[in-house]
């Protein structure tokens, strides 16, 4: 590795999906979440080159948002722009990472990045995918053709990585002015380029850049003298009027500059065939299908959450409630006790006091034991998840209900952040910053939340195997609740005339398929579930033992002292009051109240609260037989009331972290108050409607919650269904 | 009484753990490492 003196800034630039944040990953030995499907990286991540200490060389890297040019369109590719172009705070050297399979799209970027005049490498990621395809690029061609280095790199199996960093090294210890060769375009743009570039105002570098910012009437050359603008208008309308490009300015620079590249792709490429359809292509004749497709979909999903939720996690889920959060299990005929057994038996020879017994027991082990029960179903729903973002698929999902949300007038957009935020709620609202416009990008932020994040899955669980005894159709039921909640929040709201327009284009690049790898999705799935561990051991822990608390003390004897029946609690006196809103939807008993409302801090607080509530070491050290740690829970709890109870604590307001990002993201306090209004809202209305709809079709029950039942869904296909509002 | 005192001791650092994790994750989010702020400090943490 060449030495440096003193410390470089290394940016990784390039066109979304291309393989830029693996590459971060690798040479800083982060783990930022990448996934295979584009406008991942929002915001530019920093990071130490791995190693880079020991040999002398100091350097950062920057992970940039994707771009597909200079020109931005939304508030990520304009993050990309500003930082490329900052004189002072930008970088030494940019890695432009290029994605071999698609390098004619890809070099357009680089003809721009050449401009800027930043020493540039093109790194040819995936140069595994292309000569698997058969097709050959002479690299050594192109670094001619475009003057600056490029390396033929892999960034998943680290192939030319360190090739690519030492070029990168060198170019900016050599201090080099210039990117590479500035490219030529016909003759009477050449000549208007050159005039213009003499009417720029002095100090404004690169000459050659700004010169096409102004050709194209960027909004980048605004602060530019009028005068200066005016000028180069006569330098411009003449090349626009030219019959031989008959466009305007933007499209003309466009258009030369894929003139140049296909010129470039000619030398350097060669195509094994060009009509032979790829493996990709035949597989989306079939997934993409029009007819197909939504069902396809449809059964993939269930099959995750059928999978992860009822059958293999729920073998795995019963055996750690029961089992190791439980009285303990038989293994080659030993018995092995549980934790709270063998913690109940420690403390009983230490000798500690019973209310710390209590604590430790009733407070700790059960909350955040009921939660860790739920770790084996995640991870199932992990893995899945990951494999079918590795392969491709998740990628065709956005692009499948792009057709659907398009039908009822949204951007397929949308669907990036709710994919996102099937993992977490908190990258996915942040992902929706790839979406311009405003209207689409705060209808996002309002319902991407509706989608179940990971820390709902264990109340998808628990409600699942402990009330429905993992009847199929309870935790598929969850998912797409979520997505017809997104779906009818979105029509009804754009036949608004706050959000009514047009939806906002959707193209995206379908990456092509390519076999999970075991490593990739063991990692994945183990970054997922480790975040969720860690959280157990937190936010968790903090309010079970809050809640525990609240739970055994009470008034008594004109003081604070613990109580013996639990009603008779502090929790169970604030309890109460909020207890009143939920007697509408059939759950208002103190206790599921309170555990609703421990939900808002974080999701699995919901299971946490519950377990102590319910005793559910008691049960599980007393009872002991399979599934019986829940049993108080599931006695409690009818099925009608239990499946309004999962549809509020799915739809209704999202934990403190995500209700930052809305806030941060929204940068309005009134919107994000709408938002959770609106979450929270919909999410009473749905619970009233199951539970009274419930007791119609099970117990015939019809009482005036009936009626109200009836006429919200009325009002809800009147607002789905009217007009929409005509826009000016 | 010694071994309420060491239980006791036990549970306050696992709390004083917590709350310092959950301050520094700003605010409880799971530190998916998406924003800028939790990617620099893992870097930094790395780096050393």
């Amino acid at each position: 590795m060449p030495e440096l003196t003193n410390p470089i800034v290394i940016a990784l630039a390039g066109n979304p999906n291309s393989g830029k944040t693996t590459l971060f990953n690798r040479l800083t030995g982060l783990n930022q979440f990448v996934g295979n499907w584009p406008g991942v990286t929002v915001e530019k991540k920093e990071g130490r080159l791995k190693g880079g200490a020991n040999s002398g060389n100091r350097a950062t890297v920057i992970d940039l948002p994707g771009i597909y040019s200079l020109s931005p369109y939304s508030p990520e590719e304009k993050v990309a722009r500003e930082y490329l172009l900052d004189r002072s705070d930008g970088p030494d050297v940019v890695i432009d990472v290029v994605d071999g399979t698609n390098i004619e799209r890809n070099l357009y970027l680089a003809t721009q990045l050449l401009e800027v005049g930043t020493p540039l490498v093109i790194a040819l990621n995936m140069i595994d995918a292309v000569e698997k395809s058969g097709d050959e690029i002479d690299a050594e061609k192109l670094s001619r053709r475009l003057g600056c280095p490029v390396i033929k790199m892999s960034a998943i199996d680290g192939t030319g990585v360190s090739e690519a960093v030492d070029a990168a090294i060198d170019l900016a210890g050599k201090h080099v002015s210039g990117g590479g060769k500035q490219l030529r375009f016909s003759g009477e743009v050449e000549q208007a380029l050159s005039s213009l570039s003499a009417l720029l105002p002095s100090g404004v570098e690169p000459k050659r850049f700004f010169s096409i910012k102004l050709f194209e009437r960027d909004p980048l050359t605004a602060e530019f003298d009028g005068a200066i603008r005016a000028k180069a208008e006569e330098f411009i309308t003449p090349v626009e009027a030219e019959e031989k490009f008959g466009d305007d300015a933007e499209s003309i620079i466009t258009s030369e500059r894929y003139a140049v590249v296909s010129d470039i792709v000619r030398e350097c490429v060669k195509k094994k065939s060009d009509s032979r359809m790829s493996t990709s292509d035949k597989i989306d004749l079939f997934v993409t299908d029009r007819r197909l497709a939504l069902p396809l979909f449809a059964a993939v999903m269930f099959m995750v959450y059928y999978v992860s939720v009822t059958t293999v996690g729920a073998w795995a889920t019963d055996w750690a409630n029961d089992g190791l959060f439980g009285e303990g299990w038989e293994m080659f005929g030993l018995s092995i006790p549980g934790i709270p057994v063998i913690a109940a038996r420690f403390l009983e020879w230490a000798g500690t006091a019973e209310w710390l017994n209590a604590l430790i027991i009733d407070g700790i082990i059960a909350g955040v034991g009921a939660v860790l029960g739920f770790v084996p179903q995640m991870l199932v729903l992990f893995v899945f998840l990951a494999i079918l973002e590795d392969c491709g698929y998740m990628a065709r999902i956005a692009f499948i209900l792009d057709r659907v949300f398009r039908g009822f007038g949204l951007s397929g957009k949308s669907f990036i952040p709710i994919l996102i935020g099937t993992g977490c709620g908190v990258p996915g609202l942040m992902a929706s910053r790839a979406i311009e416009n405003d209207r689409d990008r705060k209808m996002t932020l309002i319902t991407t939340t509706f989608i179940p994040c990971s820390a709902k899955i264990p109340v998808i669980g628990l409600i699942s195997i402990a009330v429905f005894n993992g009847t199929w159709w309870v935790a598929p039921s969850a998912y797409f609740a979520g997505l017809v909640a997104i779906l009818a929040s979105g029509i009804i709201l754009k036949k608004t005339s706050i959000f009514a327009g047009d939806p906002a284009p959707f193209v995206m690049e379908l990456p092509p398929y390519r076999m999970p790898t075991v490593v990739g999705v063991c990692h994945g799935a183990w970054e997922r579930a480790k975040a969720f561990i860690v959280k157990a051991g937190t936010i968790i822990l903090l309010s079970v033992i809050a809640v525990w608390f609240l739970s055994s003390f009470g008034v008594a004897d004109g003081g604070i002292a613990m109580v013996e029946d639990i009603n008779d609690s502090i929790l169970a006196a604030v309890g109460r009051f909020v207890a009143v809103l939920f007697v509408p939807l059939g759950f208002g008993d103190w206790r599921a109240a309170v555990a609703s409302i421990t939900g808002i801090i974080a999701k699995e607080n919901v299971v946490g609260t519950l377990a102590i509530l319910y005793d559910f070491s008691a049960e599980a050290v007393e009872e002991g037989a399979v599934g019986a740690s829940w049993g108080g829970f599931a006695a409690a709890f009818g099925p009608v009331v239990a499946y309004s109870f999962l549809m509020f604590n799915l739809l209704c307001s999202p934990c403190c972290a995500a209700i930052g990002t809305i806030w941060r993201e929204m940068n309005n306090k009134a919107w994000t108050l709408f938002a959770l209004a609106w979450q929270t809202g919909v999410a009473w209305l749905v619970a009233l409607c199951v539970y009274h709809y419930g007791l119609l079709f099970t117990e015939g029950v019809f009482g005036p919650g009936t009626a109200v039942a009836i006429a919200v869904t009325a009002l809800f296909l009147f607002l789905l269904f009217r007009p929409a509002k005509e826009v000016a | 009484m010694l071994a309420n005192i060491v239980v006791g001791a036990l549970i306050l650092a696992a709390v004083f753990f917590a709350v310092r994790k959950v301050m520094r994750s700003r605010g409880g989010c799971e530190c998916c490492g998406t924003c800028d702020k939790c990617a620099k400090r893992a870097s930094e943490s790395k780096g050393k």
